[in-house]
């Protein structure tokens, strides 16, 4: 009979994705228990947002996953444009679908880049770095910011896009697939990464709807639910793409959920960017809603959510009819799979541990908020 | 309120059902900015989120968030957000809580409670009876107060 050992991992350890502590209980190499603490990130984002205006909150969102934050102010825009009623015309809402695509573009290469070296395999992470850099310098010239955007604003976004951008953009994406297929031909039939991943950290179809497991990785465990596909907001219900659904839940089946998404991605850019209509693309009265003048939303409540490259990110906002929110609840994908986590790694060896945490692609500031 | 029916309902209709299966435990049901909101007895809210998940197929729950009202008795709003993943259906209902007492803990039910529950715990101070460790999640052990209540100073001076 092994001794049974308890073993501290993080919150400085590499593979943790920032500061998630994880204490496990070990009987040799198996995992028989675990338990996790967070909370080490924990900046009150959402009690800071009932002190600010509307429009302030939208660089609050950027800090929460500081890896996607164009579809952070998207969603948090959105939800708040509900509540006002406002519409913004056709190409302001081409812009954002488009712009949400190129983000989830980002979010999953460097998905791929990161899961590869935390597996051990070093090459990918340059490559899918080097790419993603691409679309960085491309948000950088329309937004002025490489990873803070702010860029979406309340009733529209800060400044017109210049047609420069929607001509990179389409170079970008006739590229796009010679660079998926040259991160495939590294990972996808290694037979070194497929050990280390088939059969690794299963999660059932019944598991990951109770415990409310969202994005690719509830869609690896076999459920079909897209948001986009769901509830169609901005202009997915005029896309042609297909949702990515794994068979078995296992790391490689979300690995493989995001492989796919990147290639129906590249379909929803190619898609936006032909479509794209002219005119204006911020709504009528935008000027109503610009810095530095606070405006007043009537009082209500309104839940959004959009399908965000890490799954679905909502925002709950209750208002009182002044100038800041009166609550804000943060709704984030990494938080609600992280919170799975325990009973995806029980029984598993501690080098599957690295593998599980990094499949689903969490990013702590999200999860603290 | 059937599974079959739910095909044919928006969020308000299935409100409204809700509120005919259950006439007692369920105090309201309407529209609020396009949310179908239902207030629902605070006894009882284990037994309606158990038929929801068992019998309707609401098996998706993935927020809970504590609302400080201090100038309403009682005092907090819990708030379940739960859907369904066969239709584009969403139920947002609340109960309300008076300072100092607890509310049932839905872990049995949907797993994913399990740290949204401890948050709201953490953040507004309404404790979850049931729950198997009901400690708080951001802030650390003995940190004094519940950040989220209206009460608790944005900023405070140096001492």
């Amino acid at each position: 009979m092994p001794r049974k050992m308890t073993i501290n991992m993080g919150p400085q350890h590499p593979s943790t994705h920032g500061v998630l502590r994880v204490i496990l209980e070990l009987e040799g190499e198996n995992v028989v228990g675990s338990d996790m603490e967070v909370g080490l990130l924990h900046r009150g984002i959402e009690k800071l947002a009932e002190s600010m205006t509307y429009q302030q909150i939208v660089t609050l969102t950027d800090r929460l996953d500081y890896v996607t934050s164009m579809t952070n102010n998207i969603t948090y825009v959105m939800a708040v444009e509900k509540l006002l009623g406002i519409e913004i015309p056709p190409r302001g809402e081409y812009i954002r679908t488009l712009i949400a695509e190129m983000q989830r573009v980002v979010n999953h290469m460097m998905f791929v880049g990161i899961y590869a070296m935390d597996l051990g395999a070093i090459t990918p992470v340059f490559q899918t770095f080097r790419d993603r850099e691409i679309i960085l310098d491309l948000f950088e010239m329309i937004s002025g910011a490489r990873l803070t955007y702010s860029f979406f604003r309340v009733g529209g976004m800060r400044e017109e896009i210049p047609q420069e951008f929607f001509d990179k953009t389409k170079d970008f994406n006739d590229k796009l697939l010679g660079m998926i297929a040259e991160y495939e031909t590294l990972l996808t039939r290694n037979r070194i990464f497929r050990a280390r991943n088939i059969g690794v950290g299963v999660v059932s179809k019944e598991y990951a709807i109770n415990c409310g497991l969202t994005g690719p990785v509830l869609r690896a465990s076999g459920v079909p639910y897209d948001l986009r596909k769901a509830k169609p907001y901005l202009m997915y219900d005029k896309m042609d793409f297909e949702i990515a659904v794994g068979d078995n839940g296992d790391c490689y089946d979300r690995y493989l959920v995001r492989i796919k998404e990147l290639k129906e991605s590249q379909k929803i850019i190619a898609q936006c960017l032909e479509q794209m209509p002219s005119g204006a693309s911020n709504c009528e009265d935008y000027k109503k809603y610009k810095i530095p003048k606070p405006f007043k939303v009537p009082a209500g409540e309104v839940y959004f959510s959009t399908e965000c490259p890490k799954g679905e990110l909502g925002f709950y906002i209750i208002s009182d009819g002044t100038k800041s929110p009166y609550r804000i609840k943060i709704n984030s994908p990494s938080y609600i799979n992280t919170a799975a986590l325990s009973g995806m790694i029980e029984g598993a060896l501690i080098a599957d541990v690295v593998a599980t945490i990094a499949s689903l692609d969490i990013v702590l500031g999200e999860l603290d908020k | 309120m059937k599974k079959e029916n739910l095909k044919n309902m928006n969020d308000i209709g299935a409100a409204e059902a809700l509120k005919k299966h259950f006439p007692s435990a369920v105090e309201s049901a309407e529209l609020v900015n396009h949310e179908a909101v239902v207030y629902v007895r605070k006894d009882d809210i284990k037994k309606v989120l158990a038929y929801l998940k068992e019998k309707v197929g609401f098996e998706y729950l993935f927020s809970i968030t504590g609302v400080d009202y201090p100038d309403r008795t009682p005092r907090f709003d819990i708030v379940y957000h739960l859907k369904t993943l066969e239709h584009p259906l969403q139920l947002t209902i609340k109960v309300k809580v008076e300072e100092g007492t607890d509310v049932d803990s839905v872990y049995d039910i949907f797993k994913s409670a399990n740290w949204c529950e401890r948050e709201a715990y953490d953040m507004v101070g309404v404790p979850f009876k049931g729950h198997p460790n009901m400690t708080r999640l951001f802030m650390w052990e003995g940190f004094e107060g519940y950040p989220l209540r209206k009460d608790f100073p944005l900023y405070t001076e140096d001492k």
